[in-house]
């Protein structure tokens, strides 16, 4: 009898362990890890009557890991469809694709509104000094954010 | 020898059309079938505010077929039906797809040498109202490009024309009356045109057209106002060319372009529209 009740309660933790060992933890890299600290942030200005309001922030999560936070207040215009994200070293898009376009850095595509988080990897400098809302398919600006 | 005045192809992203504005009616029996392809190209976007933008060049393709029938004496039905649509920036892969099909009853109030015409044209939904455009250089980026405005529509048209030895005149107002997409709602819009013809050689045909479009409101709406075409205004200036080859048809070739005024460019792409086609005719 003792014996039937020890094989119990090894496949008890057998069982135990075994789901533990199985449990996969997983990580989404695209969103902070951890506490998310602003370093620079402005309001959205809008541009062509495209609605474009909210908040974008620029920080890092606590691995130190660069990111774009859009506010729940964020929103533009979807109907024309996806909207690219730039980090810009002016207000304006300034193209330069012969070198690279060394004044943007695409950092992402939404098309929803609210909040949301565009890694920024590598990590950019001060010199990036705006969030651009750009329709890339028709070169049409939506909006921009001062980062301050 | 009038009928041939046909379509021009819509060169906005919200659809419009130019068809035989007139006021003669085809004759019972007689028939006219027009098929052109056009092409479309510009970067010069004219805002809701009017103001002009220099964007990535939209450019259009499309085939049409164009039909009329003469039911009777006074009484003729017409079809407009834009086949193929290729809508696309240069950015961009094109969203194919056909457009918003148009049927028309055309009816003579008055005939003899000053005839007056009334048409009244229901426009069908059929293209496709909401078409995805893949950008070729960021994936995952894409532009609504319809090439339906998702509405049905319906537009009556008066015309009057005359005609002195080779030359012909007509004078023409229409009204369309717009509905909704997904509860939001369309301006109407007014048109009025001109066009001058003349026949300087036997089978062959020139003409000249002005054509005007107001909206009864500036677009206000973000979903309708730059994708489906909506409150766009504009004179256009067009010219037109239509050689008989045989009794029973010839080739066409039309130029059209986006005048500064009268009416001020609203929502609008400016450029020149080409199309070439063929006529079969009875």
């Amino acid at each position: 009898m003792n014996r039937m009740k020890y094989v119990w309660m090894m496949s008890l933790v057998a069982l135990v362990m075994f789901s533990a060992c199985t449990e996969e933890v997983i990580i989404d890299s695209s969103l902070p890890q951890g506490t998310f600290s602003v370093a620079r942030s402005g309001s959205f200005v809008e541009q062509n009557s495209t609605g474009s309001t909210g908040m974008a922030q620029l920080g890092t999560d606590e691995d130190g890991v660069q990111f774009v936070k859009f506010g729940t207040s964020f929103s533009t215009n979807f109907a024309t469809g996806t909207v690219t994200v730039y980090l810009s070293k002016s207000q304006t898009y300034m193209a330069d694709p012969a070198n690279g376009n060394p004044s943007l850095r695409l950092v992402g595509i939404t098309q929803k509104g609210g909040e949301q988080y565009f890694k920024v990897d590598p990590a950019v400098g001060s010199e990036f000094t705006h969030v651009i809302l750009w329709c890339a398919s028709a070169g049409v600006p939506f909006g921009y954010a001062p980062l301050n | 020898m009038k009928y041939w005045l046909v379509i021009s192809v819509g060169l906005v992203i919200g659809t419009y059309h130019a068809h035989a504005q007139s006021g003669w009616v085809r004759e019972p029996g007689h028939y006219f079938v027009k098929a052109d392809i056009s092409v479309f190209a510009s970067d010069q976007y004219y805002n809701p505010q009017g103001v002009r933008q220099v964007t990535s060049s939209f450019r259009q393709q499309a085939l049409n077929v164009y039909a009329e029938y003469g039911l009777a004496p006074r009484l003729a039905v017409h079809l407009a039906a834009p086949l193929v649509r290729l809508n696309s920036f240069e950015t961009t892969a094109p969203a194919i797809g056909q457009g918003d099909l148009r049927l028309e009853l055309k009816y003579a109030l008055l005939k003899g040498p000053v005839p007056i015409s009334l048409t009244v044209s229901p426009e069908l939904p059929t293209g496709r109202a909401n078409a995805a455009a893949a950008n070729r250089n960021i994936p995952g980026d894409v532009i609504n490009l319809p090439t339906g405005d998702g509405e049905f529509n319906l537009v009556s048209t008066l015309a009057v024309s005359s005609s002195l030895g080779p030359w012909y005149g007509t004078l023409w107002g229409a009204y369309n009356l717009r509905t909704a997409y997904r509860g939001e709602i369309f301006k109407d819009l007014w048109l009025m045109g001109a066009e001058v013809g003349v026949a300087p050689k036997p089978g062959l045909w020139l003409n000249v057209k002005l054509r005007n479009q107001h909206a009864t409101g500036l677009p206000v709406s973000q979903s309708l106002g730059f994708v489906r075409g909506d409150a766009t205004a504009f004179s256009q200036l067009g010219f037109g060319l239509y050689q008989k080859i045989s009794a029973n048809g010839g080739f066409t070739a039309d130029v059209s372009a986006i005048l500064p005024g009268p009416v001020g460019r609203v929502n609008i792409y400016a450029g020149p529209t080409l199309s070439v086609g063929w006529v079969w005719e009875k």
